[in-house]
């Protein structure tokens, strides 16, 4: 009977409230404890309208139902169906039937008054394994804070509720019963918002956000690849493929590491170097600041080995705007932030006091591409910003990268290394090469003194081997001058330009064997006085290359290449050069090149029966040289080193009175290569006095040279000789260019005939009888032998 | 040893509105019509002998070896930590992996009379077999149920080692195998409510008769079976009265026959004679239950040594049951 009674109490109970109170199915098999039945008793109470002060009627119930034994000693059977109020009370601990609806506590367990469904305890009770193991994900020593407000100022949105402490709690986070983040219910989360592309975790760390202009790393990100190994420690990318996000670094539940990170940031900041594995050559470098500077801090006040290698300069969070700078900037600022960042350390009182910017340097903060060059090295913009080559200028970080430095060997030993270059100088100058490329064809020739072997040390003591190519000859910090010479300044008796050079090629010097003997091209001579137009570079006195100035070594030569029409290294130090390399600016040869851009009007021998590659291939200068070795020029001038100092002429001077008529019978005699144009009578009466005054302009049509006969410079009173009336640089007078190569019988009207010799011949002082005269100093049949 | 502990007030919650003298005339009533008091608590007491603690991450269960050598499943250090009888240190075997010998995430524990160890290699999906010195044996690799991968958290061994049973959390079975060829023999139970259906079973023990105790977690009770699997009885409910259970973790029985079950949530361990409550592990000095730290894992010694796995406290605790 009384268990109809209850039948018939439970069928009262209204669906909706059955929700939350366990309601007992299973007909005959159901059966209530003792326990059970106070339950009941109280719940069916509740809802027959019982107000709690009117229990009476419920403990009379209870007593009615404890009078039966067949119910209270009934069999355990199992329930075909899960009660759903258990199914809550199982978070929802204080739902429980004792707590919930008795308001009391068991034998077992104290009363539950307060809400613990959000509590870590609540969640480590089915997450501890029995259920789903989250044991590493979430209850290790690294995880997202709970029980903890949070972090003041942080606006926490209303969808993540905190508990009544206004903690953070599991439940802040998650929910049991899941929200849909999209259409469908796969889409179910346990989380209370997408958090994809971490969308939820940024919802509340909005400091975070807003990449390096807001002093944190860069999110959203896809320029570096995520590497296999990060992702193996748990790196999540976002939507886009390498898409950096939150979770990227930090694992909310689960992290073996400092603020939940998925790697270790300290020590070595592995973590950092996960994805930025550039950097990790500056680990155990000076850079490295666990070891050059171990008690050092950076803004947040964390010595290396606290902040990790990485968090000594830069903070991933709370950083500079700059490069994330974590480090204080310089009191002076240089006005350019990507150098302030250097400055910070290598300033008079920092940590690298011993390294910083003094005496001369190369060029910083200009632009690159204003100059034409276009390194493959980063330029920086004034607020210290990487950007495009025409928008930035160079700084410090464009040829350092302080992440790619040397080693220091145990002891602290710091080995050979590249000076946390971004490119190596040595052996190859690759750095200087981006913007000097032409330049840095000197490797591997002569004048790369780490191939040639040299023990030569710059003014800094530095060997080749150290310094590399370029620095034998040039530094880049510390100069004593601004034109930044590597060589000795002191003693110095040539100007800059020539001294350089001079610096070896002097008899004690490293190119002892390559030294320049009285007898050259004049230097130190400005062209445009001479009436020489140029383009090749000229040089002032304090050795500064401009368009004017005066004429040095390095105005033919190009000490950097070899050879100039090659830019590709083929030369090996050793090789005996000739007109066609030699370190020239331009060849000599086979064409006169260099010669002719100065000397353009004499260039026109070239193709001529003056041009010995024509008439006589295989005769030798003074230095062995053919023509197609030494150029048209050589043949007959030799630039360094001959024998004669007038003209520098090249060959073994012929007969005759005066130097001028010597030179052209070099060849033109019986026994040389001239033989066939020997005039048999080829001499003016001497000692005439004749006079050019109006005729010794050169470049005038009526020029008409007079020249002393020992010397070969040009007078105004003098005697006539072969080149008074020849121009042996130009077959017809007429013509501005070379020859045609033909071997032509000449005419009165070219023949290397000057202008005035083909318009007056004679004329203009010999009057009618010219010609007669003519025939009579050239004629041997009218005059007879020419006495040689 | 039974002990009647007090009387628990019926109208705690606040005091009678309606007519004191009346309400309290129906309660001497209704006690006089119950043959006890309405509320006791029963305590089994034991004595505390020693904790071990060696830096362990979230430990999940014990076994010891019928030398008296204590192993423990360090599971989140992904290692088995040996200690001498008295709690000292002796050694570890395992490191986080795949391999043999290593492991990802282990659970549960048993050991046979020989002192193999038998261990739930929950995330590698395997019950791997040592040495009592830990030299890795041999390993049951577990198949997939209908696609879903085995999640053994638990094992029990027979004392001959000849039959393992090994719990599979995830798919809410047991299987049944044969430790000289290795072979599945049985695989027992499914997902469910009534008898032996499970909802996320996890510990198991095994009795001298070989009867089997499984603890159905989200069930809230533990269901006896014998070794051919067959239904005997359920001890325990849900609740948090005594006999109840919140979140039933670890089981274990003694010399005695009794079924020792705890709730790592209630932070108790319930005894049970033949599938009744029967006491509660409690200190009988003070005269209280005694409450533990997130108990998992149990095992009771034949010197009747209770063995506590305190998960989140991060220790095993030790105790002599007082007869």
């Amino acid at each position: 009977m009384h268990f109809h009674l209850i039948a018939w109490l439970a069928e009262q109970v209204p669906d909706s409230l059955s929700q939350s109170h366990e309601a007992v199915e299973g007909g005959t098999d159901t059966f209530f404890q003792a326990g059970e039945t106070r339950k009941m008793v109280v719940f069916l109470g509740e809802q027959l309208g019982m107000k709690q002060s009117s229990f009476f009627l419920s403990r009379v119930l209870l007593f009615l139902l404890l009078l039966s034994p067949q119910i209270a000693l009934a069999e355990v059977t199992a329930p075909s169906n899960p009660s759903s109020a258990k199914e809550c009370a199982l978070c929802h601990y204080r739902w429980i039937d004792t707590f919930f609806l008795y308001g009391r506590g068991s034998d077992l367990v104290p009363y539950q008054a307060e809400k613990v469904v959000a509590e870590a305890e609540i969640c480590h009770s089915c997450h501890d394994g029995s259920v789903a193991d989250s044991r590493a994900r979430v209850y290790n020593d690294q995880h997202h804070p709970i029980n903890k407000p949070p972090p003041e100022g942080m606006e926490i949105p209303e969808i993540f509720p905190l508990d009544k402490n206004g903690f953070m709690q599991c439940a802040t986070c998650h929910t049991a019963h899941g929200v849909p983040s999209e259409m469908g219910m796969d889409k179910t989360i346990f989380v209370r918002s997408s958090n994809d592309d971490s969308g939820m975790c940024r919802q509340c760390h909005k400091d975070k956000d807003g990449g390096s202009d807001k002093g944190n790393h860069p999110i959203d990100s896809t320029k570096i690849k995520f590497s296999d190994e990060f992702r193996e420690l748990g790196a999540i990318e976002g939507g886009r493929k390498n898409q950096v996000i939150c979770e990227s670094c930090h694992r909310v539940h689960g992290a073996a590491n400092d603020k939940f990170l998925i790697d270790s940031a300290q020590g070595g900041g592995q973590l950092c170097l996960d994805c930025h594995r550039d950097k990790e050559a500056m680990v155990a470098t000076v850079h490295d600041l666990r070891i050059s500077s171990p008690n050092s801090t950076n803004l947040k006040g964390k010595t290396p080995a606290q902040s990790g290698i990485c968090g000594v300069c830069h903070l991933v969070h709370g950083a500079s705007e700059v490069m994330l700078w974590g480090r204080k900037m310089p009191e002076k600022s240089t006005g350019y932030k990507a150098m302030d960042l250097c400055v910070s350390c290598h300033q008079d009182g920092g940590l690298a006091k011993n390294k910083i910017l003094a005496k001369y340097s190369h060029p910083y903060n200009v632009s690159i591409s204003d100059k034409g060059m276009d390194p493959k090295l980063p330029v920086f913009n004034v607020e210290g910003r990487r950007v495009a080559p025409e928008q930035g200028i160079l700084s410090c970080p464009t040829c350092h990268d302080p992440h790619q430095g040397r080693k220091v060997l145990p002891g602290g030993v710091v080995a050979a290394g590249d000076k946390f270059l971004r490119l190596t100088n040595k052996p190859a100058p690759e750095l200087c090469r981006q913007c000097h490329l032409a330049e840095s064809r000197v490797e591997l020739t002569d004048h790369d003194l780490l191939a040639a072997g040299s023990k030569s040390l710059n003014n800094q003591g530095q060997s080749p081997a150290e310094s590399g190519p370029c620095g034998v000859c040039h530094l880049i910090h510390m100069a004593e001058e601004k034109s930044l010479w590597a060589i000795d300044s002191k003693n110095r008796s040539r100007q800059p330009a020539e001294a350089v050079c001079l610096a070896c090629h002097n008899s004690e010097g490293t190119a002892g064997t390559k030294v320049l003997g009285k007898r050259s091209h004049p230097v130190d001579v400005d062209p445009k006085r001479l009436g020489l137009k140029t383009t090749l570079p000229l040089y002032d006195k304090k050795g500064k290359k401009g368009e004017t100035g005066m004429v040095t070594c390095l105005t033919c030569h190009n000490p950097h290449q070899w050879d100039p029409t090659k830019e590709r290294v083929e030369h090996f130090a050793g090789l005996e050069g000739d007109g066609k390399n030699s370190f020239l600016r331009l060849q000599s040869a086979s064409a006169p090149i260099l010669c002719a851009n100065c000397h353009s009007e004499q260039s026109y021998v070239t193709m001529t029966d003056h041009d010995m590659n024509i008439l006589a291939p295989d005769s030798q200068n003074f230095l062995g040289q053919t023509p197609s070795q030494s150029g048209v020029c050589g043949a007959c001038h030799l630039v360094h080193n001959g024998e004669n100092r007038v003209r520098l002429w090249a060959r073994k001077l012929g007969a005759g009175n005066g130097v001028m008529d010597k030179m052209c019978k070099s060849c033109h005699n019986k026994n040389d290569i001239g033989s066939k144009k020997v005039p048999t009578v080829d001499s003016h009466p001497e000692g005439m006095l004749i006079t050019n005054v109006g005729r010794n302009v050169k470049g005038e049509s009526n020029y008409f040279p007079l020249f002393q006969e020992r010397t070969g410079k040009q007078v105004t009173v003098g005697d006539i000789s072969c080149a008074s009336c020849h121009d042996v640089h130009r077959w017809d007078p007429k013509v501005s260019r070379a020859g045609t190569g033909e071997n032509m019988e000449g005419r009165a009207t070219n023949s290397f005939l000057r202008m005035q010799t083909y318009k007056l011949m004679c004329i203009d002082c010999h009057g009618l009888d010219a010609l007669f005269r003519f025939k009579y100093y050239h004629n041997s049949k009218q005059r007879g032998p020419v006495m040689n | 040893m039974k002990r009647m502990v007090g009387w628990y007030i019926l109208f705690a919650k606040g005091k009678p509105r309606g007519g004191l003298v009346r309400d309290g005339l129906i309660f001497l009533f209704v006690s006089l019509m119950m043959t006890g008091p309405v509320y006791s608590l029963d305590l089994t007491t034991v004595t505390p002998l020693f904790d071990i603690q060696h830096n362990f991450r979230q430990p999940s269960d014990v076994a010891v070896a019928g030398d008296g050598t204590i192993y423990v499943v360090d599971g989140v250090n992904q290692c088995i930590k040996a200690f001498d009888s008295n709690g000292k240190f002796l050694f570890l075997f395992g490191q986080a992996g795949s391999e043999p010998g290593q492991f990802h995430y282990p659970l549960g524990m048993d050991i046979d009379g020989a002192g193999r160890l038998y261990v739930a290699d929950s995330g590698n999906h395997r019950v791997q077999i040592f040495s009592a010195k830990g030299r890795f044996l041999n390993e049951i690799k577990l198949k997939f149920q209908s696609g879903k991968a085995p999640d053994p958290t638990d094992v029990a061994v027979d004392s001959a080692g000849t039959e393992i049973f090994v719990v599979d959390n995830d798919n809410h079975c047991l299987y049944k195998y044969d430790l000289g060829t290795l072979a599945l023999i049985e695989v027992i139970g499914n997902a469910g409510i009534t008898r032996m259906e499970f909802r996320y079973p996890f510990m198991i023990s095994m009795d001298r008769d070989k009867y089997l105790y499984i603890v159905d977690v989200i069930n809230t009770r533990v269901q006896e079976m014998t070794r051919d699997g067959k239904f005997v009885q359920f001890i325990g409910d849900w609740g948090v009265e005594k006999g109840q259970f919140f979140r039933p973790k670890g089981v274990a029985v003694d010399t005695l026959g009794m079924v020792y079950v705890s709730d790592s949530y209630m932070g108790v361990i319930q005894v049970f004679d033949h599938g009744v409550f029967h006491s509660v592990i409690g200190d009988g000095k003070k005269g209280e239950l005694w409450r533990y730290n997130s108990p998992v894992g149990l095992f009771i010694d034949k010197k009747d040594r209770l063995y506590v796995v305190q998960m989140f406290a991060e220790r095993v605790s030790v105790f002599q049951i007082n007869r």
